[in-house]
């Protein structure tokens, strides 16, 4: 049912990142109260609504989720203003690429760190596709809401 | 052929497709609405038209439609989190 475009849905030109609005807006997208959740809900719902008006609005605005939420979205590997982190603000400590049936075959894992320090807790993520989670970082944003994290 | 640049041609793009974007969502909802139907029209033919050009001169922008050639073009650079940020 879904094509893409290889475009942003709206330019993104960041001058200055910031790691701490970049992990609350990210908190937003995964767990059970986000973005994606909604949309998954909406895409599951529509398929019992006895009115065509809704069945559009459901799967229009469930399929916008993923596009909003991705763009601008930007790698900040090794950046010093803060580690990137996964959908649910859990900071990853390593990324590695899975090159499915290319010669060299390198291995790949994700790692998400459960807090700081290291633990014995090291859920592994890997397959074929590896969805990269990026950090979504904005000008607009200001910078002391770090205060409401709890992670 | 055309004389705008890339990032005029994907600037013009952006914007028809988000002037879609939100009227496809009113038209959910309005079916009937004849203004907002020439609205969309309007912008449908300013977006196919930068479309094309833009796969002519720069490009595939879908994988349905990636123009002939000895390697697959699709792969190329950039990829839309590249480039600005």
């Amino acid at each position: 049912m879904w094509n893409y475009e290889k475009r942003l849905q709206y330019p993104v030109n960041i001058k200055n990142s910031n790691a701490k609005a970049a992990r609350f807006i990210i908190t937003q997208f995964g767990g059970p109260d986000g973005e994606l959740a909604a949309s998954m809900r909406y895409l599951s719902q529509r398929y019992t609504m006895p009115y065509k008006e809704v069945c559009g609005v459901l799967t229009d605005i469930g399929s916008e989720v993923p596009v909003l939420s991705r763009r601008g979205y930007k790698p900040a590997w090794g950046q010093d203003s803060g580690h990137p982190i996964d959908s649910m603000g859990i900071e990853v400590s390593k990324l590695h690429f899975s090159f499915a049936g290319r010669k060299d075959k390198r291995k790949c894992e994700v790692i998400p760190m459960m807090d700081k320090e290291k633990t014995t807790a090291r859920p592994v993520l890997s397959g074929k596709w590896i969805n990269i989670m990026l950090i979504f970082c904005t000008e607009h944003i200001e910078p002391d809401i770090g205060t409401s994290v709890s992670r | 052929m055309t004389n705008k640049s890339r990032e005029q041609l994907m600037c013009i793009i952006t914007e028809a497709s988000f002037a879609i974007d939100d009227c496809k969502l009113y038209l959910d909802t309005h079916p009937c609405d004849r203004e907002a139907l020439d609205y969309y029209q309007t912008y449908r033919k300013i977006r196919k038209e930068a479309m094309k050009d833009y796969r002519d001169c720069y490009g595939p922008l879908s994988a349905y439609d990636v123009a002939d050639a000895n390697v697959w073009t699709w792969i190329n650079a950039p990829w839309p989190w590249e480039g600005a940020c």
